[in-house]
């Protein structure tokens, strides 16, 4: 199991992004978790950040101003992000068939889970 | 010198007088010889001479001839001979011969033939050497080296006669070639042998006449002795016609006594009793020539009883050939000829007509109250003749099926009383031999007589049973399809080969009553004067032409304006063919106005349906996402408290809130199924279901619920074509509840089975789990009914499973006993994409 990981929280729903800060610091202590309440904030985060090592992207699709899908839409088109440095995988509560379908149209996505998360089976996608 | 020279001159004289002695001695010679020959030509002569002598005295035909034959070995000297005699009138030969070695008859007629060929050659009364080189060429002479042959006629007879002498060089010691001195004397011999010939012939002639006279006179004797015991009648006039005398069988058969006729004409006889006046010409005509005559008549008697007659008048003569007597001899024929005509009618009857067209053909005659009949009326009853004991006609009504018997006894009755001429037919019978029912259709005729009374009665019969059941069959199938036309909202009408209208149905007619005059109208009239508009008219008589040359249905839609209104019509014009030939033109059109109007609103209506569906739906997805999330931070949270740190009291009332907020998840998650699996179309895809399987029973193994096995069973292939959402959420739910609802004992089992049979999956998922009371069954699959006091669920779940199981065509049912365990059929029809 791989550990000091670097997780990007990002969720419209702060509580959400405490409890999942929290279960992924249960399970790994040295792990270090920042966490976003909007895709673009996450955004300007990323594109100022040279920090590219293991980062591990858990995504909501159900946020307001800018979704799940357009947050990946705006940050494949940005040039100075390598977005293969990213493990980006999708965190929802939805259960739309047509989130689920649009998410295998993005080859860039490692995975889509549902809420609430499993920390070992998120470990065992990365492994 | 005188001495020497007498002697000179006597030796002279000697010598020439031995030369004379020599000459003399030599024409001694041939005077001897000449003498020899005549001596014995001489003989030659005094052996034909003897030959005639003979000859004339010889009083048969065959002795004369075979003094012939050996007559002309005597006289030519010839080794063999043979004559030929030809009546040239008839061509009759006689042939005989001597010595002549002809190995058979076919040889002997060759040998005739060959004769007859050479008189030809030779002519009339020749006579002729004949070559050993010509000899040669016919094989049968080839051992002779001579032969001389000799031809006569003699006309009054008109005889022909051919001799042949043959002679062989070998075989002669005294051979001598034939030369003209034998043709002399065979001329003479022939016209000796042609002489007695003719005189046999005479002979035989004049002896003839006799024979003939005396025979004559014994056939007069037998004839007056017939005439009086024959039982023909005779008659006898002299040479003017006059009646001189009749037998008493005349009298019987004509009627008319010796005393009616004696010195009467016979043509005034006749004129009273010969029926047919031609036939009296052709008496009177022979009578006038003198020819025998002989001739079938109908006469009647003295009474005017009708009878058949055959008449023989022979002219009789005298020595002198005087006409002096005719004899008429009358036969009576009538049976003969009624009996000849009744075969001949029943032959024509019977066979002739009815073996070639299956007729049963019966007679009734009313005099001897007897029946015929022929086989094939025979096989139609189904019975053989030999086991009609009781007679036909009691088989005949013993046959007849009971439910038509009166009538057609009552139909036969009025034959016999001659209420009717004749009847037609058709009745049931019952089969002798199978005891089936079989259709005849028959005719029955009376036969006359002069006063109209029924002396006979004819029928026929035909087995129709074949035709019958066809007709009824189509003509059920005429009604059937015809009941379908009527109840078609179509209007259809159907035109024969000539476009003449012969049938429309009653959705026809209810659009327009006149439709009822228009049949035999032609298509043209009928249209113009339903939908009075001439380009329609002509529209669609061009889409019928075309029809008819593409042989195949034409659909068009056309525009009408009928009663003020607007109509939208399908038409369809289809060209009915029996092998290349139209037979009907069907016409059916159908008003697609409301239908147009209809599928024009209902697409719309659609569109707008759409809509609003997939508004509805983003919302149930917002609504159920948006009361989801704080649901789930609620479980997160839950899920960090860290226990040591809790008042054990507080504990219990944690896990009673996380359990609280499960609840709530799946109901959520359970009306969001529900709402979609009402809304979405069904969507079908290849689905592993043996995969999907293993996934449900892990997650849900995985949300705690650890201690029970899966069990899968499959005999078919595990790739199903289904609905992959909606057979997950069924799956989910059976699977899920045997796993809630297991009984808390070690052992426990989920079993899932898939089977295939006559196109239907059936899936079954069974356990070995608490199981369901029998008071809860009938209700398991009503909308939010929960069967226990400890259930942890909305009550949709099976509720979702029947909406599910509907949605995708199947059927689904539950089998349960309590404390044993659960099963769930669901039966699945099988998709193709």
């Amino acid at each position: 199991m791989p550990y000091n990981m670097k997780y990007i929280l990002i969720d419209d729903d702060p509580i959400i992004n405490l409890v999942h800060k929290k279960v992924i610091k249960k399970s790994d202590l040295e792990a270090e978790v920042t966490d976003f309440i909007s895709g673009k904030k996450a955004l300007d985060y990323l594109k100022n950040s040279n920090d590219t090592e293991k980062n591990i992207i858990l995504l909501d699709i159900n946020m307001p101003e800018m979704n799940g899908f357009e947050f990946l839409d705006a940050l494949l088109k940005h040039k100075g992000i390598n977005c293969d440095q990213f493990n980006i995988f999708i965190l929802t509560s939805s259960l739309n068939n047509k989130d689920k379908e649009q998410a295998t149209q993005y080859p860039i996505l490692k995975g889509y889970l549902e809420k609430p998360l499993d920390i070992s089976n998120l470990q065992k996608m990365i492994a | 010198m005188k001495t020497k020279n007498n002697f000179d001159s006597l030796l002279r004289e000697y010598k020439e007088l031995q030369l004379r002695v020599t000459r003399f001695s030599y024409i001694e010679q041939q005077l001897i010889n000449a003498q020899d020959k005549l001596d014995h030509e001489l003989v030659l002569y005094k052996r034909l001479n003897k030959f005639s002598n003979h000859a004339l005295k010889s009083s048969k035909l065959e002795d004369f001839l075979t003094m012939s034959v050996e007559g002309i070995i005597d006289v030519l000297e010839v080794e063999a001979s043979a004559v030929l005699i030809v009546e040239n009138a008839t061509g009759n030969t006689l042939f005989f011969s001597e010595s002549l070695h002809v190995k058979n008859d076919e040889e002997q007629q060759r040998v005739i033939h060959d004769l007859l060929n050479l008189a030809e050659i030779v002519g009339k009364s020749k006579s002729l050497v004949i070559s050993s080189r010509r000899l040669a060429l016919l094989d049968y002479l080839s051992g002779y080296s001579d032969a001389v042959f000799h031809s006569a006629i003699d006309n009054t007879l008109n005889i022909s006669v051919c001799l042949i002498g043959l002679v062989s060089e070998k075989k002669a010691p005294f051979y001598e070639k034939l030369n003209d001195k034998h043709e002399t004397i065979f001329s003479l011999f022939t016209q000796q042998f042609l002489s007695i010939l003719t005189n046999f012939y005479q002979h035989k002639k004049i002896q003839d006449q006799i024979a003939k006279i005396s025979s004559s006179e014994i056939e007069l004797k037998k004839l007056s002795l017939i005439a009086t015991k024959t039982k023909n009648g005779v008659i006898i006039t002299d040479e003017k016609g006059v009646i001189e005398w009749v037998n008493d069988s005349f009298v019987k058969i004509s009627g008319y006594l010796f005393e009616d006729v004696y010195g009467r004409q016979t043509r005034e006889l006749f004129d009273n009793f010969i029926v047919d006046y031609s036939e009296k010409k052709k008496i009177t005509k022979a009578l006038k020539n003198k020819h025998n005559i002989e001739l079938t008549l109908l006469n009647t008697t003295k009474d005017g009883k009708l009878y058949y007659s055959q008449i023989e008048i022979i002219p009789v003569y005298d020595e002198l050939k005087r006409h002096i007597n005719n004899i008429f001899v009358i036969k009576d024929i009538t049976n003969e000829v009624e009996f000849k005509a009744e075969i001949l009618r029943m032959n024509s009857r019977f066979e002739l007509i009815s073996d070639k067209s299956q007729i049963g053909i019966w007679e009734w005659n009313k005099s001897i109250n007897d029946s015929t009949w022929n086989n094939i009326l025979i096989n139609q009853y189904g019975a053989e003749r030999a086991l009609i004991k009781e007679g036909f006609y009691s088989f005949w009504l013993n046959s007849i099926h009971p439910d038509d018997k009166k009538q057609v006894i009552d139909n036969r009755d009025k034959v016999l009383n001659s209420e009717v001429d004749s009847v037609v037919q058709d009745y049931r019978i019952i089969r002798q031999n199978d005891q089936s029912v079989r259709y005849l259709r028959t005719l029955t005729i009376g036969e006359k007589d002069a006063k109209g009374e029924v002396i006979r009665l004819v029928g026929s019969s035909i087995d129709i049973t074949d035709k019958k059941i066809a007709d009824e069959k189509v003509a059920s199938l005429k009604q059937f399809y015809e009941s379908i036309l009527n109840h078609l909202p179509n209007k259809i009408a159907v035109f024969n080969k000539a476009c003449e209208l012969i049938y429309f149905n009653e959705a026809m007619l209810e659009s327009n009553p006149f439709w009822q005059d228009y049949l035999f109208k032609s298509v043209y009239d009928v249209y113009l004067d339903d939908i009075n508009n001439q380009s329609a008219v002509n529209k669609l008589i061009f889409h019928i032409q075309n029809a008819i040359k593409e042989k195949a249905a034409v659909k068009y839609e056309d525009l009408v304006v009928k009663n003020g209104k607007e109509k939208e019509l399908l038409n369809t014009v289809l060209p009915f063919f029996n092998e290349d030939k139209l037979e009907y033109i069907i016409l059916s059109g159908v008003d697609i106005s409301e239908l147009n109007k209809i599928q024009k609103d209902l697409l719309k209506n659609n569109i707008e349906l759409q809509k609003v569906n997939s508004e509805l739906d983003n919302f149930v997805y917002r609504v159920s996402h948006d009361l989801r999330s704080p649901l789930l931070s609620i479980k997160g949270l839950i899920s960090l408290i860290d226990y040591d740190d809790v008042n054990p009291d507080l504990q219990e009332y944690i896990k009673l809130m996380d359990s609280s907020a499960s609840r709530m998840d799946s109901s959520i998650q359970d009306i969001l199924e529900y709402s979609r699996n009402s809304r979405l179309e069904v969507k079908l895809e290849e689905v592993n279901l043996k995969e999907m399987v293993y996934e449900i029973f892990d997650d849900i193994k995985y949300s705690g619920n650890s201690n029970i096995d899966l069990i899968y069973e499959s005999n078919t292939e595990n790739h199903i074509i289904t609905d992959k959402f909606r057979i997950s959420v069924l799956l989910k739910n059976l699977i899920g509840n045997s796993v809630k609802y297991k009984s808390h004992k070690e052992g426990s089992f989920v079993k899932f089975k898939l089977s295939q049979k006559n196109r239907m999956l059936t899936i079954s998922v069974s356990d070995n789990g608490q199981g369901i009371d029998k008071e809860s069954l009938p209700k398991v699959f009503d909308m939010f009914y929960r069967g226990c006091s400890n259930s942890v669920g909305s009550g949709l779940g099976l509720y979702i499973c029947k909406e599910i199981t509907e949605k995708l065509n199947g059927a689904i049912s539950l089998q349960s006993k309590k404390g044993i365990g659960t099963e769930v059929k669901i039966k699945l029809p099988i998709n193709a994409l």
